[in-house]
């Protein structure tokens, strides 16, 4: 069982009958208490455990993903709080069992008394006075978890309130689970059906909460109406981003960042087929959002994408981060054939792992391993083309490397540059002293380290004089940089022409290591080529460096 | 930090409110927001001795409520609870054990001599809960004397509520934090021992060969270090090993502070340190395909002041690098087929027993995709190139870098 699934959802209402435990889902039927066979210790030297807590007539808590030990009656007790605290998130931890809910009052004080007013004829009426929808978790969830099972108890509560005070759904439904618990406690003692085995086919709420049990612990994705009127949808993203069987794991604080960091150059990559995305868009989605899914492709950036379906980029943006956050896309660099591929760092290569022989049934006669290993050493796209295949090869090709994405067995490398100066400098020249601030300032040549002091700051006093003549309306342009930096751009021979002088200035924001070739070429409106003949004419300043895009990168934790 | 402690005494009788004894601080609590917690407090039998945490009033509670039945006492049974009221966004964990330990104290006083039910004992309450509250707050820790024979000691729990890594074999411990300020009488006897074979190049087994400590003993307490901080894991170092650069890399560019680091750390022992381009240089040199030998023959760090072991331990250390590991992988399509081919290869192997010795020591378990050189190495023993030998000659293999 997973920790993020919940043990348990349960109903709770207090009111004028008092507090009481509506509905549990999953309820344990009450016959079911076999006895423990006794262990057998491996090595008879060892130790007795010492047995705590494993007396099942005084043990509570989670046992095998059942919450046991509670009676109804102390849970409604104890999940029922005081009208104080409603309307805020509730949290209880009881040593291992977590409770998270978000009590809410049915009616607000005004409603109460329209109410009153409005039914005085129906005195029969039992008065609710607050409900909490509870999910019962393990103790050890990450507080993310948590959070998310509050909202989601939250929406439930802020719907269930919406029908109660329009159509008194929930009041109805509780009189139908109140009634039915009645009657089982008028039983005889011996029958040993449990009360929410009966209230299942009377109650459509009992049904609804059943069926969020079962999808939340399913695929992590809930999808509600409340008495056919009220919508509530919701996703875990703990669940929803659980991929690979488990080997990776995207927390939604990691989702939050990398959508903040999208950009137009960025695109779709779909984890689900399209067939099956569309249809389960729900009925009364936007347009646009169908329109998106059709038209989207891996090949095509946001940028072209909104030009060809005509969406203002911003919506497509937030399409997208729609479609990221539950799960059914993912962010990518656009496929092209410059892009580099290598293996991801948490990609399980084992080969007893189920994607062996999906990759095999999908691609055939193809190992997964083979091409994992030709992946292995980075090359751009093109260099894995085969030059003598056919066409549909090279498209099966892109096809194995979608899928290779979509399974995160693949990450891009990035060039990211960097200025770093040739000069070591620590102060700015002194200007109004002259030539006496010359000889406080410790200018080092890298390469001549080993030279006598004298003569470096010699030669540096000569350099500046000489270039000072030389340049004196491009010190103003690169003035963003330090000084060693612009010393040592202007040593550069390259600097000596105007033209690349000019474009290496524009560039110089884009060399702090922080923007990638291809975010360069999209802001500057660049050709990969122009773009790399200024890297290599002004090598000696510049170093590169292959990393992956940290906005993409989130999607590959573990 | 907002919290303080309290310790409510209650009786179970109807129309009698149950109220706190004793409060630290005084009046931080009014009897209606007690009211509304009460029920988590003093809480139906069901839920007696259980760590009970609620959120409520912008504040946590996290108590153990105790009852202690003897004839004795007025209602027959004695109840209490010692709670420490937390902020709302604290991590409750630090103090779930020292609720619960402190719980255990006040029963066993209570047990031995009626601390908690005898009038003059009663009234140092406050003060022994005054003085917690400062102690724990300020210091994360304290041991307070009651009588002769009784002392509490408590301590917040500092470590993380993360899983405690795997310690494998050929992984290397490098301290991150100071040798010298760790006092070695903290720890206990085997860490001690191993302690002075940390240095950064022993991988775990022969650490464990060296001090002469089963190798299981040698894990756990590295394990501990780890857990604590004072050591980080590393792989093993080899010119073979290939690394590449994440995007921490920035941070070295950025960070000054971390840059002098980097300089006083990977530099050359008595020389003037190496300049921070010829450092960035090297790192960037780095890149899938290109092992560490490539990246010296092709700088030669020596020249450059730099020694390239400390400079990927460097990088390592601060994430600035990472490991590219080399796994030997099966080429097989399908699991089955996989199964089928080892079985058959196993028994052909037996023939040829003496010819291929190296092959028979490398067991197909290593070669499933799962494990990578260093494992493979240091559980066969087998050396790099031996290995490399075998994974060359088998068409059925290939080599998967990540």
């Amino acid at each position: 069982m997973d920790l993020c699934d919940p043990v348990s959802i349960i109903l709770v209402t207090a009111g004028s009958r008092g507090q009481s435990l509506l509905f549990r889902y999953p309820f344990i039927p009450p016959c079911q208490t076999e006895r423990r066979e006794k262990e057998i210790p491996k090595n008879r030297f060892a130790l007795a455990k010492v047995e705590e807590n494993t007396d099942t007539r005084n043990f509570s808590g989670i046992k095998d993903g059942h919450l046991i030990g509670f009676s109804d009656c102390t849970l409604a007790n104890i999940l029922s709080p005081n009208s104080d605290a409603c309307g805020t998130k509730f949290e209880l931890k009881v040593d291992e069992v977590l409770f998270v809910g978000h009590p809410m009052l049915a009616y607000e004080r005004h409603d109460r008394e329209f109410k009153r007013s409005d039914s005085s004829s129906r005195k029969d009426d039992v008065m609710m006075k607050l409900f909490n929808v509870v999910f019962v978790l393990q103790a050890s969830v990450e507080p993310s978890v948590v959070h998310c099972y509050h909202d989601l108890s939250k929406r439930i509560a802020i719907a269930l309130k919406h029908e109660e005070i329009r159509y008194r759904y929930l009041s109805s439904e509780r009189e139908a689970m109140l009634s039915v618990h009645d009657e089982m406690s008028s039983m005889p003692e011996d029958c040993a059906e449990s009360p929410f085995q009966h209230i299942l086919p009377r109650s459509k709420l009992a049904r609804d909460f059943k069926d969020v049990f079962k999808s939340l612990c399913a695929t992590g994705s809930v999808r509600l109406k409340i008495n056919g009127w009220v919508n509530v949808s919701f996703c875990l993203p703990h669940k929803v981003h659980n991929l690979n069987q488990g080997t990776i794991h995207v927390k939604p604080e990691a989702i939050h960042k990398s959508l903040a960091a999208i950009r137009p150059y960025h695109t779709l990559l779909f984890l689900v087929d399209k067939e099956y995305l569309v249809p389960s868009l729900p009925g009364d989605c936007s347009p646009a959002v169908t329109r998106l899914v059709k038209m989207a492709s891996p090949l095509k950036s946001f940028q072209t994408l909104s030009q060809d379906t005509d969406i203002p980029l911003s919506q497509v943006f937030a399409i997208a981060a729609h479609l990221v956050y539950w799960g059914m896309a993912t962010i990518v660099f656009p496929l092209c054939e410059s892009n580099v591929y290598v293996v991801a760092p948490n990609s399980s290569t084992s080969i007893s792992s189920p994607l062996v022989e999906e990759f095999t049934s999908r691609f055939l006669r193809m190992s997964l391993h083979n091409v994992l290993s030709k992946f292995s050493l980075p090359a751009p796209l093109s260099g894995h083309k085969d030059p003598l295949g056919l066409p549909q090869q090279q498209a099966e090709q892109v096809q194995m490397v979608v899928w290779m994405l979509q399974r995160r067995l693949l990450i891009q490398l990035h060039t990211y540059v960097f200025l770093v100066p040739t000069v070591q400098s620590d102060q700015w020249p002194n200007s109004q002293t002259g030539g006496l601030g010359l000889e406080e300032r410790k200018v080092r040549w890298i390469f001549g380290d080993s030279f006598p002091d004298g003569r470096s700051s010699f030669a540096a006093d000569e350099q500046e004089a000489a270039e000072n003549e030389a340049h004196p309306e491009l010190e103003e342009e690169l003035k963003s940089l330090t000084y060693a930096e612009r010393k040592s751009v202007l040593l550069v021979p390259a600097a000596l022409d105007p033209e690349d002088l000019k474009l290496f200035t524009r560039l110089t924001p884009y060399f702090r290591g922080n923007h990638h070739l291809e975010e360069v070429m999209y802001y500057e409106n660049l050709t990969r080529s122009q773009l790399l003949t200024l890297i290599e004419k002004f090598r000696d300043v510049l170093f590169s460096c292959q990393h992956e895009d940290p906005v993409t990168l989130y999607f590959y934790n573990r | 930090m907002r919290w303080a402690l309290f310790m409510p005494l209650a009786w179970r009788t109807r129309g009698n409110d149950p109220q706190g004894e004793a409060k630290v601080p005084e009046d931080f609590i009014s009897k209606e927001e007690f009211d509304c917690v009460a029920v988590y407090i003093i809480p139906k039998p069901e839920l007696q001795s259980k760590l009970i945490t609620i959120n409520a009033l912008d504040h946590k509670f996290i108590g153990c409520p105790i009852s202690i039945e003897n004839a004795k006492y007025s209602r027959n049974a004695l109840l209490f609870n010692v709670c420490f009221v937390l902020g709302p966004n604290v991590d409750t964990i630090r103090y779930e054990g020292v609720v619960k330990k402190l719980a255990g104290y006040m029963t066993s006083l209570e047990l031995e001599y009626g601390f908690l039910s005898q009038e003059e004992t009663k009234a140092s309450l406050p003060s022994v809960l005054s003085e917690i509250f400062l102690e724990l707050n300020k210091k994360g820790k304290c041991m307070i004397q009651i009588d002769e024979a009784n002392t509490i000691h408590l301590k917040c729990n500092i470590a993380t509520s993360s899983d405690p890594c795997s310690v494998l074999d050929h992984q290397v411990p490098v301290f991150i934090c100071n040798k010298d300020a760790l006092s070695s009488s903290e720890w206990d006897i085997t860490t001690q021992q191993i302690l002075r074979y940390i240095d950064g190049f022993n991988h775990v087994q022969r650490i464990a060969g060296e001090a002469d400590i089963e190798i299981s003993l040698v894990r756990m307490c590295i394990q501990d270090m780890v857990q604590y901080k004072v050591v980080k894991l590393i792989p093993i170092f080899q010119y073979s090993n290939v690394y590449i650069p994440t995007p921490d890399v920035n941070q070295l560019t950025h960070d000054k502070k971390l840059q002098e680091e980097c300089l006083k750390y990977v530099g050359k022992k008595g020389r003037a340190p190496p300049s921070f381009r010829d450092v960035f240089m090297l790192y960037c040199g780095l890149s899938p395909g290109a092992t560490v030998r490539d990246l010296c023959t092709r700088y030669n760090p020596g020249n450059l002041r730099v020694d390239e072991r400390r400079l990927i331990q460097f990088g390592m250390l601060t994430g600035v690098i990472r490991r590219l590991h080399k796994i030997p992988s099966p080429t097989y399509n399908t699991f089955q087929d996989y199964v089928i081919n080892t079985q058959k290869s196993s028994q052909a192997e037996r023939k040829h027993r003496d010819s291929e010795a190296n092959r028979f020591k490398l067991a197909d378990k290593w070669l499933d995709g799962n494990h990578n050189y260093d494992e493979i190495c240091c559980k066969t023993g087998l050396t790099y190139q031996e290995l490399e030998d075998i994974v060359e000659g088998d068409p059925h293999i290939v080599v998967i870098w990540k």
